[in-house]
Parts: C-alpha cells; structure tokens; sequence
C-alpha cells in the first residue's frame, strides 16, 4: 500500500507525460539532431553533415527570402492588431446597453478558422470582379502582385487577430483603478492625456503578453499562404514554416526541413527576447 | 462619471457600425451562399443576392463531401477535447494535490511544451505517424492534440485554489485519491472543465496544417482541409464554395457566441494575472 502511494502521483501524470515525450520532446531533440545529418526521403539519417546543412540553406535565396518574409509579416501584423485591438477596448471601456452586442462582434473573428477566412478573403481579392476592387474601383492585383501579396496576406491575419487582441485588452482597460482616472480628470487631463499617461502604462503587462504570443504565433504562420498563395508570387510570400514544409511535404527534404525549422525556433527565441528586453524598460507592473 | 445621452448614443452607434464592418467578410460570404452564380462576380458589385437561391448548399452536400469532412472535423475535435479533459485533470491532480520527487521538474517541462511551437516538430511527428502507418487515421490526426500543456497548468492553477484541507477531511472520511477525484473534486470543476472543453473544441475544429499533412485521401478530410479543396476543383465557382465556408464556420461561431462569457474567462486566468 505504501509502494503505491509513492508511485500513485507519477501514474496520474503518466498519460500526459507519455504524450509529452511521444509528440513534443522527442521530436524535438530529433530535429535538432537530425539537423546535422544528411537525411534521406523517408527521414532516416544518411551521413553526419554537422553544420554544412545549415551553411546550405542559409545560402538559399529562397530559404533567405522566407526569413525576411517571415519578419516582415511580423512586423506588419503583430503591432496592427494590437493598435487596433486598443482602440477598439477603449471605445468599448464604459458599459452600455448595446454593449454585448459589439464587444461580440468584435471578438467573433477569434472563433474562425484561418483556413475559412482565407477563402472568403480570396473572394473578396478577386482582382477583376471581386468586391474591393469593383466598390473602390482600384485595380489591385491583391494575391498576384508581389508586392502587395504579403500585405494582403497581412490584413487577413490582422482581422484573425485583433478580437483576440480586443477581447484581452478590454478587461485590462476595465480594472484601470477608477480613482487613479478621476483624479486625473480633477487635473483636467484630456481624453489623449489619459490614453497615454494612464490607460498605455497600466495596460501594458495584457500588451506584453498578447506581444508576446502572438509574436511566437506569426514566426510559424503558414497556413493563409498555404490556402491563398502557396509562398508565391515569386516567392513573395513563402514563410520559414511555408519553406519548411515545401522541401518536406513536396519533395521529401528533409535535410533542409530540419535545419530549417530549428532556425525558425532559434528565431522566434531571439525576437521573444526582444519583447522581453521592452518588458524591462517599457511595462509597468502595479 | 457619467456620460452625456447624446455622447452614449453616438458611442454606440460608432461601434455597431465599427462591428458591422469587422463581420462584414462573415457576412458577405452568408450572403454570397444564397447567390446565384451570375450575381456573385458581376460587373456591378452585389452585397446581397437579387434571388435568394438554395443552389449553393444543395451543390455544396451534394457533389461534395461536405458531410462527411463535418463529421471528420466532429470526431476529431470531440475526441481531441474529451482526451485534453482527461489527461489534463489528471495531470492538474497530480501537480496539485500531491508532493513528490522531481514534481517541480515535471512542471518545468509541462511548462516547456507550452513554449516549444507545435509548428516547429511537425516534420519529426510526421515521420512518427507515417512510420506508425498512420496517415489518414483519426489516430494520426488526433495524436499531436491529444494533450495541451496550456490546460494542465491551467486546471492545477484552479486545483491549487482548491482547498487542500478538503481534500484532508474526505481522506478522514476514508475517502481515497480516486474517489476524492472523482467524486468531489470533478463534479466541483464542471464550469473549468466546460471551459477547458469548449475552447479546445474550438481550436481543434479550425486545426489545418496538421489535418492537412496527415491525410491525403478526400474522405478522410476534415472540413477546414476539405473547404480549400473545393475551390481548387471548381475554380471560379465561388457560391457553393461559399455555401461550404458557412457550413464549416457555423459551428464553431455559434459555440462562441453562446458561451463567450465562459470560454473568455477561462483563456484570461491561464493567462494574465490582474
């Protein structure tokens, strides 16, 4: 009896930790070690190739290019929706009667699938007779021209997001303590003043952590490209995860999937840290 | 502080009309579904159909599998939730109610799975299930989400808040592990475990990349891969597709209209803490 009460707590997580190990720590520590290696198509290691593999895809254009991508779509991406999302919580900051209404709908995007979105928005893109171009009467090539594609891609994933962005920055800019708010007012502080001053400072750790996540989130974006572009046109719009998965999935590469999707990892650390480098200086905890 | 009438009744008409624009690709695609094919891509622009038509969805069930990638999506997500529920309470009992050795070990690797992205080792866990002959299985699909670390850490945080001197008197009562889990501590987590549920349901159900690199067969499919499928076969036809998008859409937006409240709360206290 006592024997198992000493084991009793391991079995309960066993299951879960079974699961870890299968799907997450293993393969892992596979990808990394497989990264060194010449692998063939079935992914099985062939010859060590220490860090040549990772020399090679880094002299791939394509492999470059996904990076800067991959960055770029960050940057446009991450900063918008929560701007947005700020905006749209201090709209919403007082209760009123048509409240849930709103707030609702600004969320509801949160439940849709990338996929679903994508392929309403490719409709809304279609370049002769689609809806955007035929109300404003641009003639935009939207997923067509290089250099609109990733932006077009970009406003997608903005609309994805910015409910979710929304929905958390809402109760922060709610439990803004209301005494800190009147006295600001008593000092005859503008509605500007206040966004800045008080509402920026003390929502700013429910912005550190949407930042943050969402910034994992958009190194691995793939699945609007996927659906909309396929990385192109040119390679305007291929992703690390998108390159990732073009020399695994469509030809069997898994030398250069490996190193690949390590480097997007180590990426996606740096920039993390980055964020964290602004929550030193820039977030205000109470 | 009050508001002035006039500023309330402006404030709210500014943002029903800022929530009529963010729903506006939703409810474009409603109204492209009851289009017909003439008026979808015309040279005047239509926001809404001349005729209501049903075409679409009768196309969309009829020469599609649409039924049959709901139900995929169905299995996957009912299966993949109830597993996280599971696992996940188990794990959460285990990190909560118990002291033993490498307990703070196991956490920080519980922790670590979080942190690690799913994306990044879908290439190994492709090989794992190919090697396992297990492409265009629901197991495939199902395996990479049968666990979230998120929920674990969650579900111990609202153990923790548990009292553990009630966990103590049931053991007076000669009441054992299995049965204080069972029979006190489950039935008094049900709006955590509705949470936890709904959310992953959710999430699993608008899953695509990995869906889509585990199975290559049509009928094993489930509705976000499938949806995209369609267009490629149609090409320009876009009212059936559209009928397939609300078809898919709609389950997941009804779960999160009507239990908002409580899938909201349950993502914000694994979250921030304010």
């Amino acid at each position: 009896m006592k024997r198992i009460g000493k084991v009793e707590p391991y079995l309960w997580l066993a299951p879960a930790f079974f699961l870890f190990v299968v799907f997450t720590f293993y393969p892992f520590v596979q990808t990394i070690y497989k990264s060194l290696f010449v692998v063939d198509a079935l992914g099985n290691i062939r010859s060590f190739a220490g860090f040549q593999n990772y020399t090679h895809i880094l002299a791939d254009p394509k492999f470059i290019k996904s990076i800067l991508n991959t960055l770029y779509f960050v940057v446009l991406t991450v900063p918008t929706s929560k701007i947005l999302g700020m905006i749209l919580a201090l709209l919403c900051n007082k209760r009123r009667k048509l409240s849930p209404i709103y707030e609702a709908s600004f969320a509801v995007p949160m439940a849709m699938a990338s996929s679903v979105t994508a392929m309403i928005f490719q409709l809304l893109y279609v370049p002769s007779l689609g809806l955007i171009n035929g109300v404003t009467g641009l003639k935009i090539q939207w997923l067509n021209d290089p250099k609109i594609a990733m932006i077009s891609i970009a406003i997608i994933q903005v609309w994805l997001s910015t409910g979710y962005a929304f929905i958390y920055l809402l109760s922060a800019v709610r439990s803004v303590p209301a005494d800190i708010l009147e006295s600001a007012c008593l000092d005859g502080a503008t509605p500007f003043r206040q966004v800045i001053s008080i509402y920026l400072p003390l929502t700013s750790p429910t912005m550190f952590y949407l930042v943050c996540t969402d910034v994992a989130y958009s190194m691995m974006m793939m699945s609007l490209i996927n659906v909309l572009t396929q990385g192109g046109p040119f390679d305007s719009t291929i992703t690390i995860m998108q390159y990732v998965y073009k020399q695994f999935a469509a030809a069997g590469n898994y030398t250069n999937a490996n190193p690949a999707a390590i480097i997007a990892f180590c990426m996606t650390i740096i920039v993390t840290l980055l964020v964290f480098r602004w929550e030193k200086k820039g977030v205000f905890y109470q | 502080m009050k508001e002035k009438a006039a500023r309330r009744v402006l404030m709210q008409a500014i943002c029903l009309a800022l929530g009529l624009v963010i729903l506006f690709p939703i409810l474009y695609a409603i109204s492209v579904s009851f289009m017909e094919q003439k008026d979808v891509l015309s040279k005047t622009p239509h926001l809404f159909p001349t005729v209501i038509t049903l075409e679409n969805y009768v196309t969309a069930f009829t020469h599609t599998a649409i039924w049959r990638y709901m139900w995929n999506s169905f299995v996957v997500a009912l299966v993949c939730s109830i597993s996280r529920i599971v696992i996940g309470t188990m794990g959460a009992f285990s990190f909560a109610f118990f002291d033993f050795k490498g307990k703070r070990l196991l956490f920080a690797l519980t922790m670590a799975t979080i942190m690690i992205p799913a994306d990044v080792l879908i290439v190994q866990n492709y090989l794992t299930i190919s090697h396992l002959g297990l492409i265009n299985t629901y197991v495939g699909i199902c395996s990479i989400f049968l666990v979230s670390g998120t929920n674990v850490f969650l579900l111990r945080q609202h153990f923790l808040s548990f009292s553990l001197s009630l966990k103590e008197a049931s053991y007076l009562d000669g009441c054992r592990n299995l049965r204080f889990f069972w029979y006190i501590l489950l039935p008094n987590s049900v709006p955590i475990l509705v949470t936890v549920f709904l959310s992953s349901f959710v999430s699993i159900w608008n899953q695509y990349v990995w869906p889509m690199l585990v199975t290559n067969q049509n009928e094993m499919r489930t509705v976000q891969v499938g949806i995209t499928m369609l267009k490629d076969r149609e090409s320009s036809v876009f009212g059936p597709v559209m009928a397939g998008v609300v078809i898919a859409l709609v389950p997941t937006v009804l779960i999160f209209l009507i239990f908002q409240r409580k899938i909201v709360s349950g993502m914000m206290s694994g979250a921030v803490k304010e």
